[in-house]
């Protein structure tokens, strides 16, 4: 009894240190630019422009990403299908690529120059153009469908097979089963799920600014931009990210408030035969072909004009890639080590609310820190003790943890609590607590949601760019940087080539950490 | 497995660590000035065979990111040498007093007379319309037309995040001066999108999504030189072309002070200037007579070139900036 009441407070010690370690990157990066910087800083009528424009392309994109994400998981949930899981990987690409050759991917579909305006073209129709908010629209359900899908499936998945077969014997009707099985289900879920991707959406400017057209399209992260670089005024920088924070936080807020946790079921661990299939059968294939067509479309074009240049990658691009896999796998390490310590403690039975609260708030919200903040404040914050340039890698791989961390913590932290209410009070009765219930009884029913979190994590951090832009050194060139290399010399053929190498290792990661998981599991 | 992966990652990020410090001198540069593809290995090999010391180039974003790194450092920076500044960064980077004067008599081929005496300029470049001229048989000649061309659209660059972005921004105030609001009033329906970028701006032209693109004079050049291809042209604008003229400058507290003039100098040398046309793909700052390539020779007169003074450029270009933004968020 003693050596568990230890290891209680170990598992909860951790929780406590991952949660330091996210509030120093978070907030103690901005506290150390703020300190940085003299001058004063008010937020002029422009600025409120601004962060009026990025809530509202952030909303109406969560918004369609959340409820196309939810029939799309829906309908393939319901049919079942030779390739499927190929399919429902698939479907996942777009979340992890760069965001430069996504836009690139986008445009050569949606653009003037497109595939749609060539198809379109012949029949009379004038041509569409892409430039605009709903061209920020589109790229961020690009971006964001997947992820809405994919976190929405395991939430089907969580549902006892056995509802569905009381449902069928009870006759249920499809209403019936959407009421009283599904809405509990997404209810749950759903708040989660619109939050991350509203602040995924909250946080990117390249898109907005690219798609949206011009400088009326700004966002909040172009203007710590500008305010970084083109006026180096840290103050102005500094402010205007805790501006974005505090927005973010309030949503948090709003989101884990309304939330509420699953019921108590448990199940069996049997496979879902659903009887109501034959029915809705068009409906959802006419939903599953329009979002697949939407989304796979773009990775076509990417991966035909990267194979036309396949001849053009080099020695430099497969370091880069190696460079770039290092990486991730320390993402994928730091990042699921501060999930399930987060994680341990907040599906605890033993925890306070107001504890569960910060730690989970925080989690999410580090998505809405500017990258560019981080790094700069890392960088302030580091310059004096050691040469950041020297370690650029491993600052990466713990950056790109700290920014996947709010979607391994979505994927995972669901589950484990859900573990935690259907066995919790038994393992407490017989005493299984700490590690040997860690080991026992959670690890084994994650293996699922680890695997797709490992994935996710590592195909993120390779995809992106990140903080190697503000540290980096010859040696350092990871795979999107020599992609913005290659492109910034001319080498247009070569860049789409490495991108299309990208592609292929995020998606082959993913796919692998995503089989691994599920061939393990011995509870299927 | 992790101990390996974490030994592997540490071995892949030191890397740059195996060498002495002496003899070692630290230049700043932007990113695309390291790349494979960029000038920076072939100038650290031929810098390195007769200064005999370690040459490391080191990369911090583009031109703007370059001078906020620098910043950020402030007076513990180890830059012996920042590389890679343009004229419109001059004024702020000598706010900072973190440069010192270069104390050198220049023998300079440039369009204009060049005056500064701290930063020494080693490539150039005029700003300019690129197109296909396979698609575009009739390329405007100034902005005037290019506005009424509705046939036309055109992609350019942030100003505030990208160095030719705010190229155009100096060109347009540079011609019209209290009249440049119209020209960009003129301008907004044919502008496309704006990138982040050059990188995008240029990807996106060569996917055929403009006709026109924001870029430089020599972009032409990479074309005939690297691909034989004859059909990208650099429209020549009646009003004349602003100069981005990129510079050098040696840092106030560097301890390589000799080296890093050494390094100045053979930055002006005949060595470094033959290598930056094809591969910085700008002009170089010294005439090469005929180790240049054809393709490098001036499309515009020395009286076309157009460019602020460093002191003036600050000062325009903030009120540029709100004027630009305040059209083109309309």
């Amino acid at each position: 009894m003693v050596r568990n009441i230890k290891q209680i407070k170990i598992t909860s010690l951790l929780g406590w240190i991952s949660l330091i370690l996210l509030i120093l990157l978070t907030l103690g990066t901005l506290t150390v630019i703020l300190f940085h910087s003299h001058s004063d800083f008010e937020l002029t009528p422009t600025d409120f422009k601004v962060i009026k424009f990025t809530l509202y392309q952030a909303g109406i994109s969560a918004l369609i990403s959340s409820i196309l994400g939810m029939f799309l998981a829906r309908s393939l949930m319901r049919q079942s299908f030779v390739g499927k899981s190929v399919l429902i990987t698939i479907l996942g690409a777009p979340f992890i690529l760069p965001t430069v050759v996504a836009i690139l991917g986008l445009i050569s579909v949606f653009g003037r120059n497109g595939l749609l305006n060539s198809i379109l073209g012949p029949f009379g129709f004038k041509t569409l153009t892409i430039y605009g908010l709903h061209g920020i629209v589109i790229a961020n359900v690009f971006f964001n469908l997947p992820l809405v899908s994919r976190l929405l499936l395991q939430g089907w998945k969580t549902i006892p097979a056995e509802q569905f077969r009381l449902a069928e014997s009870l006759c249920f009707t499809h209403k019936n089963i959407f009421l009283l099985i599904e809405v509990p289900m997404l209810k749950s879920r759903m708040p989660g799920i619109f939050a991350v991707v509203f602040l995924i959406c909250i946080s990117s400017f390249a898109i907005a600014l690219t798609l949206g057209g011009g400088p009326k399209s700004t966002t909040i992260e172009l203007a710590i931009y500008q305010a970084f670089r083109f006026d180096f005024d840290l103050n102005k920088a500094a402010n205007l990210a805790i501006f974005q924070f505090i927005l973010c936080l309030a949503i948090t807020v709003i989101v884990l408030w309304k939330q509420q946790t699953e019921l108590f079921q448990v199940k069996f661990d049997r496979p879902i035969n659903r009887w109501d299939v034959d029915e809705k059968k068009l409906l959802d294939w006419i939903i599953i072909c329009i979002c697949s067509v939407f989304l796979i479309t773009p990775l076509v074009t990417i991966i035909a004009d990267g194979a036309l240049a396949i001849h053009l990658v080099n020695k430099g691009i497969l370091v880069a890639l190696l460079k770039s896999i290092s990486v991730a796998t320390g993402a994928v390490i730091i990042c699921l080590f501060i999930t399930i310590s987060l994680g341990n403690v907040i599906a605890s039975n033993h925890t306070r609310l107001g504890v569960k609260w910060l730690m989970e708030g925080t989690g999410y919200f580090v998505i809405a820190t500017s990258p560019l903040v981080i790094g700069t404040g890392l960088f302030i914050f580091l310059y004096p003790i050691l040469n950041p340039t020297k370690f650029v890698l491993p600052i990466t791989a713990l950056v790109n943890a700290i920014m996947a961390l709010p979607f391994s913590l979505r994927i995972i932290l669901p589950a484990m609590q859900k573990i935690n209410k259907d066995y919790g009070k038994l393992s407490d009765s017989i005493g299984l607590n700490g590690f040997h219930r860690f080991f026992k009884l959670t690890l084994p029913r994650l293996r699922n949601e680890i695997g797709f979190a490992s994935g996710l994590i590592a195909a993120l951090s390779i995809g992106d760019l990140g903080v190697v832009t503000l540290f980096s050194a010859p040696q350092s060139g990871t795979l999107p940087l020599t992609i913005y290399r290659l492109m910034g010399s001319y080498q247009m053929e070569a860049a789409k080539a490495a991108a299309f190498i990208l592609l292929i290792t995020c998606f082959s990661i993913f796919l692998l950490a995503d089989k691994l998981g599920k061939s393990n599991a011995s509870y299927k | 497995m992790i101990k390996n992966l974490t030994t592997l990652i540490f071995f892949l990020s030191t890397t740059t660590l195996c060498f002495g410090d002496n003899n070692v001198l630290k230049v700043y540069t932007y990113d695309s000035f390291i790349s494979e593809w960029g000038p920076g290995p072939a100038i650290e090999k031929s810098f390195e065979e007769t200064c005999q010391c370690d040459l490391q180039l080191i990369g911090a974003g583009d031109g703007a990111a370059l001078l906020a790194r620098v910043q950020l450092e402030g007076k513990q920076t180890e830059a012996d040498v920042v590389l890679g500044l343009d004229t419109n960064l001059t004024a702020r980077a000598k706010e900072t007093g973190l440069f010192t004067k270069h104390n050198k008599i220049l023998n300079l081929n440039l369009p204009i007379s060049w005056n500064d005496d701290t930063f020494i300029p080693f490539d150039w470049g005029y700003f300019s319309f690129v197109y296909n001229s396979e698609k575009v048989t009739s390329a405007p000649k100034n902005f005037i037309e290019l506005a009424k061309r509705s046939d036309l659209k055109i992609v350019i660059q942030d100003p505030r995040s990208s160095t030719p972005g705010l190229g155009l921004l100096m060109w347009v105030k540079a011609a019209y001066g209290d009249e440049a609001s119209k020209v960009w009033k003129g301008l907004a329906p044919n502008i496309l999108t704006v990138t982040r970028g050059w990188s995008e701006a240029y990807g996106l032209f060569m996917d055929g999504e403009a006709e026109l693109v924001l870029s430089y004079t020599t972009s032409p050049a990479y074309h005939i030189i690297a691909e034989n291809d004859l059909s990208k042209k650099a429209a020549i604008f009646e009003e004349g072309h602003y100069m981005q003229i990129e510079v050098a400058g040696k840092v106030l507290g560097t301890d390589q002070s000799d080296l890093a003039d050494e390094f100045l100098e053979f930055m002006i040398s005949d060595t470094f200037q033959s290598i930056i046309p094809t591969t910085n793909w700008m002009y170089p700052v010294i005439d090469l007579k005929s180790n240049l390539d054809k393709a490098f020779l001036s499309p515009v007169s020395k009286n076309k070139s157009l460019i602020f003074d460093a002191n003036t450029a600050q000062e325009v270009r903030d009120s540029a900036l709100s004027e630009w933004l305040e059209i083109l968020s309309k």
